[in-house]
C-alpha cells in the first residue's frame, strides 16, 4: 500500500472517533453542569498526561497484564493438551466430556469468591481465575479442531509411516491450529473481564483496583483517562494477536 | 507357487450398530500378481473404497486379505495410498510435503533433499517447492500427493479415485503421467475409478462390481491400446465394455 | 424396569461427575480439608432448603435472571437493528465499523464504575452494563447474517420494486433468524457473568451480591449453593434456547463449538 493509500485509510478509520470525541465534548457541556460526572475531553486528556508521568498507572497496569497474560498462557497449554486428547482417544473423551459439558454454563467469575476462601487475596488468586475462565473456550475449540481432522490426513499420515502415538502431535495438533487460534482469541477477550472482576472483587493491586479506587474516591478524569488506556490496550494487543497468528496460519484456506 | 502379491479372501465388512447394519462388502474375492495394474470400476456407494481402505489397513473387515502372504492389519509403508481429495498436509509445502515419508524413516536431511528435488523433477513442479497446497491447482495437488506417495517406494500403490475432481483435461494429462509413472517403476497398483474408459485406458486389469453390495465379479482383460487418427482410444473384444457398462457382463480369458 | 435402564445408562455416561461427587464428600467427611473450604456435599441440599424457605434463594435469583435479560433485550434490539442496517448503508458502516472493532475487545466490565457513576447502584447500572457488554457481539453477528445474504435475492427483491422495507422484512429478517439464536446463544452467558460479577463488586441485591456477602462471612456451604444454582441456571437456559431453537429452525444443521463436546 502507498503512503497515501495508507494516510486515507487511517484517516478513515480515525474519523467516526473524532465525530464521537466531538460528540462528547457536546455532551459534557451541556448534560452535566457538574463537570467532574462527565469530564471533558480537556480534563481526561490532562489526567491521561500526568498518569502516563508516575508509576501508578503503568506499575498496576503492567502487574495485570502480568497476571491476565500468565493465567492464558496457562490455560491454552492445559486447554490445547486436553482438548486434542479428548478428540484423539476416547477414554479421555469420556471422562472428561460430561465434567466440561457440566461447567460450560458456569459464570467462572462465580469461582472468585471461592477462590479467595481458599487462596486469599493476591496474584494466585487472580491467575487462577483467569486460568479456569480460559480453560474451556480452548479446550472446546482445541477439541473440535482436532475432531475435524479430515480422515484421509491421518490415513496419508499412517500410511506414510507415521506411528500412531504421532499422530496427535504431528498431525491433528497442526490441522486443528486455526480453530484453536480462534478459541484463543475468544479466552483472550474474555480473560480481561475476569482479571479486572477479581481486582475489583478484592485486590491490592492492580488495573481494575485502581479503577474502583478512582470511581469511589471520585477522580472521575482519572478513571476515565485509564479506561481510555485499557481499550487502548486490549485493542491493540488483539490486532497484534490477529497479524501474528496470521503468520502462523498463513498456509490456511479460509473458506 | 509364490502367493500373489495382494490376496483378498472372503472378504465382508459390515457397517454400523447390529440394528442398522450396512453391508459394504460380502464375501469378496480379488488376487493381484506384482507388477499389475489392476483397477475396479463400479458406480458410488458399491464398496470399492471399502475395499481398497481395508487393503491399505485403514478399516477391518473379516476374511483374508494378505500381502506376500503376510495378513494386513495396520496401515504401513508397503502400501502408498492416494485419495481423490489429495490429502496434504496444508501446512506443509511441497517440498515439505513429498518428503514427509522420508522423515517419518529417519532418512538423513541430505539424502531426503535430493529425493525429494528428484521427485519435484519427475512431477515438473519446479519452482513451486516453497509453495502451500492452497496455492496449487487440483492438477498440482494431485501430482504431489502421487509424489508424496512414491518418494517412499511403496511395493503397492493403491489410489481411490485420484483423478475423481479434476477436470477433463488435466485428467487426461494425469492418466498419462500416471501410466508414465507406472512404466517407469513398475509398482503393482490397485485403483478404484468410476471412469469405465479410464479403468480399461490405464490397467491391465478391469475388476468390475455390479452389485449394490460390491461383490467382485468377473476380471476382464483389456487388450490393446489403439491410435486411431493421433486420439488414444481403447477398445475391448466381444463389447466388454459396453456390457461392463449395461451390467451385463460374461468373463473373457485371452 | 425401563426407567432403571435409562437412569443406569445416565448414570455410566457421568459416571466422571458421579466419582466426582463421591470424591467429594470423601475428601470433606475425612478431615482431610477443613469444612471451611469443602464442605461435605451432603450437606448443601440441607443449606438449600434453609435459604429457599428464608427467601434468600429464589428471590436474588429473579432479581438477576431480570437484569440479565433485561440488559440482553435491549442489547438484541440496537444490536439487531445497527448490524443489519450496517449492512445496507454505507455510510453507517463507515461510522460503526471502527467503533465496533475498537470496542469489541476491550473489557466493557472496565466501565462499571462509570455506570455507577452515572446510574447508581440499583438495577438500571447492571441492565446497560450488560447491554454495553453484548451490544457489540450482537451488531457483529447481525451484520454478518445480513451480509451472508446473496446479493443476487436482494437485487432480484429490488428489481420486482421491493421498497427498502420490504427488502428487510422478506428477505433479510428471515435470513437472521439463525443468527438470532446463534447471538442469544453466546450471549446469554456472557449476560449472566455481567450481572453476576457486578453484582459482586458493587452490591445491590441479587445473587451476585448474596454470594459475595456469603463469602465475607466465611458462610462457606452457601457459597457453593449459590455457585450451583448459577451452574443449575446457565445450563437450563442453554438447554431452553437449543430446544426452542430446534422447534423454530429444525432444519437447521450448525454445530457450533459451544455444542455438547
Amino acid at each position: 500500500m502507498t503512503v497515501s493509500n495508507r494516510l486515507r485509510t487511517a484517516l478513515s478509520f480515525s474519523g467516526p472517533f473524532v465525530i464521537f470525541a466531538a460528540l462528547w465534548q457536546a455532551a459534557s457541556a451541556w448534560l452535566a453542569p457538574d463537570p467532574t460526572m462527565f469530564p471533558g475531553l480537556g480534563a481526561i486528556a490532562y489526567a491521561l498526561v500526568r498518569l502516563s508521568a508516575g508509576p501508578e498507572l503503568w506499575s498496576n497496569l503492567g502487574i495485570s497484564l502480568a497476571r491476565n497474560y500468565l493465567g492464558l498462557a496457562l490455560a491454552i497449554v492445559a486447554g490445547v493438551s486436553l482438548g486434542s486428547c479428548m478428540a484423539r482417544y476416547p477414554i479421555a473423551n469420556g471422562f472428561f466430556s460430561p465434567l466440561v459439558g457440566a461447567t460450560y454454563s458456569l459464570p467462572k467469575t462465580a469461582l472468585i469468591p471461592l477462590l479467595l476462601l481458599w487462596l486469599g487475596v493476591g496474584s494466585t488468586t487472580d491467575t487462577t481465575a483467569v486460568f479456569l475462565s480460559c480453560l474451556l473456550p480452548i479446550v472446546v475449540h482445541s477439541y473440535h479442531g482436532a475432531k475435524d481432522t479430515p480422515r484421509v490426513l491421518l490415513w496419508s499420515a499412517a500410511a506414510l509411516g507415521t506411528p500412531d502415538r504421532a499422530l496427535l502431535p504431528r498431525v491433528m495438533l497442526p490441522s486443528s491450529l486455526p480453530q484453536i487460534v480462534t478459541g484463543t482469541r475468544i479466552a483472550l477477550g474474555f480473560s480481561y473481564v475476569v482479571t479486572i472482576a477479581a481486582e475489583m472483587i478484592a485486590s491490592k493491586s492492580g488495573i481494575g483496583k485502581l479503577i474502583f479506587v478512582y470511581g469511589g474516591s471520585g477522580a472521575y478524569d482519572y478513571l476515565f483517562a485509564t479506561i481510555l488506556v485499557i481499550i487502548v490496550v486490549a485493542y491493540l494487543v488483539d490486532q497484534a494477536y490477529v497479524r501474528l497468528t496470521a503468520t502462523l496460519l498463513r498456509w490456511h484456506h479460509w473458506e | 507357487m509364490t502367493p500373489p502379491k495382494i490376496l483378498i479372501s472372503s472378504l465382508s465388512k459390515r457397517y454400523g450398530a447390529t440394528s442398522r447394519e450396512v453391508l459394504a462388502l460380502e464375501a469378496v474375492d480379488l488376487s493381484v500378481s506384482e507388477g499389475e495394474f489392476v483397477t475396479i470400476v463400479g458406480p458410488s456407494g458399491c464398496g470399492k473404497s471399502t475395499l481398497l481402505y481395508i487393503l491399505g489397513g485403514f478399516l477391518k473387515g473379516t476374511g483374508t486379505v494378505a500381502i506376500d502372504g503376510r495378513a494386513v492389519d495396520r496401515p504401513g509403508l508397503d502400501r502408498g495410498i492416494v485419495f481423490q481429495e489429495y490429502a496434504l498436509f496444508p501446512w506443509l509445502t511441497v517440498k515439505d510435503n513429498i518428503g514427509y515419508g522420508l522423515q517419518t524413516q529417519n532418512i538423513a536431511r541430505s539424502e531426503r533433499e535430493d529425493i525429494v528435488h528428484r521427485y519435484i523433477e519427475l512431477i515438473g513442479l519446479r519452482g513451486f517447492e516453497q509453495r502451500f497446497p492452497r496455492e496449487l491447482s487440483g492438477g498440482m495437488k494431485q501430482r504431489v500427493a502421487l509424489a508424496r506417495t512414491l518418494a517412499c517406494e511403496p511395493e503397492i500403490l493403491l489410489l481411490d479415485e485420484p483423478f475423481g475432481a479434476l477436470d477433463a483435461q488435466t485428467r487426461e494429462i494425469m492418466q498419462d503421467e500416471l501410466l508414465r509413472l507406472w512404466r517407469k517403476t513398475r509398482k503393482t497398483v490397485l485403483m478404484v475409478t468410476h471412469d469405465v474408459t479410464e479403468a480399461v485406458y490405464l490397467s491391465t486389469r478391469c475388476a468390475s462390481c455390479l452389485n449394490v453390495l460390491g461383490a467382485l465379479f468377473a476380471n476382464f482383460r483389456s487388450t490393446s491400446i489403439v491410435q486411431h487418427r493421433g486420439k488414444k482410444s481403447c477398445f475391448l473384444r466381444h463389447s466388454s465394455e459396453r456390457a461392463m457398462r449395461s451390467g451385463s457382463w460374461f468373463a473373457h480369458k485371452s | 424396569m425401563k426407567v432403571i435402564r435409562y437412569v443406569v445408562r445416565v448414570l455410566l455416561y457421568f459416571y466422571p461427575l458421579v466419582l466426582l461427587a463421591i470424591f467429594w464428600e470423601f475428601i470433606a467427611r475425612s478431615g482431610l480439608v477443613r469444612p471451611l473450604f469443602l464442605p461435605p456435599l451432603s450437606a448443601l441440599p440441607e443449606t438449600a432448603e434453609h435459604l429457599y424457605r428464608e427467601g434468600a434463594l429464589l428471590a436474588p435469583l429473579a432479581i438477576s435472571l431480570y437484569r440479565a435479560f433485561a440488559g440482553l433485550a435491549l442489547a438484541l434490539l440496537i444490536g439487531s437493528v445497527v448490524g443489519i442496517a450496517m449492512s445496507r448503508s454505507r455510510a453507517l458502516r463507515w461510522f460503526a465499523e471502527p467503533l465496533v472493532a475498537v470496542a469489541f475487545p476491550a473489557p466493557k466490565l472496565a466501565f462499571l464504575p462509570v455506570f455507577v457513576l452515572w446510574f447508581g447502584l440499583g438495577h438500571l447500572t447492571k441492565i446497560l452494563l450488560v447491554a454495553f457488554s453484548c451490544v457489540f457481539p450482537i451488531i457483529i453477528g447481525f451484520y454478518n447474517a445480513a451480509n451472508a445474504v446473496s446479493p443476487v435475492l436482494i437485487w432480484s427483491a429490488q428489481s420486482m420494486g421491493a421498497s427498502e422495507l420490504n427488502i428487510l422484512r422478506r428477505v433479510l429478517l428471515p435470513a437472521c433468524v439463525p443468527a438470532l439464536f446463534a447471538t442469544i446463544r453466546i450471549n446469554l452467558p456472557v449476560a449472566l457473568i455481567i450481572t453476576f460479577t457486578a453484582e459482586m463488586i458493587v452490591g445491590g441485591k441479587g445473587l451476585g451480591d448474596d454470594l459475595t456477602y456469603a463469602q465475607r462471612m466465611f458462610d462457606t456451604p452457601t457459597v457453593y449453593v449459590y455457585i450451583l444454582v448459577m451452574l443449575a441456571i446457565g445450563l437450563l437456559v442453554d438447554n431452553v434456547i437449543l430446544w426452542t431453537r430446534r422447534r423454530v429452525l429444525g432444519w437447521y444443521e450448525e454445530n457450533e463449538p459451544g455444542d455438547r463436546v
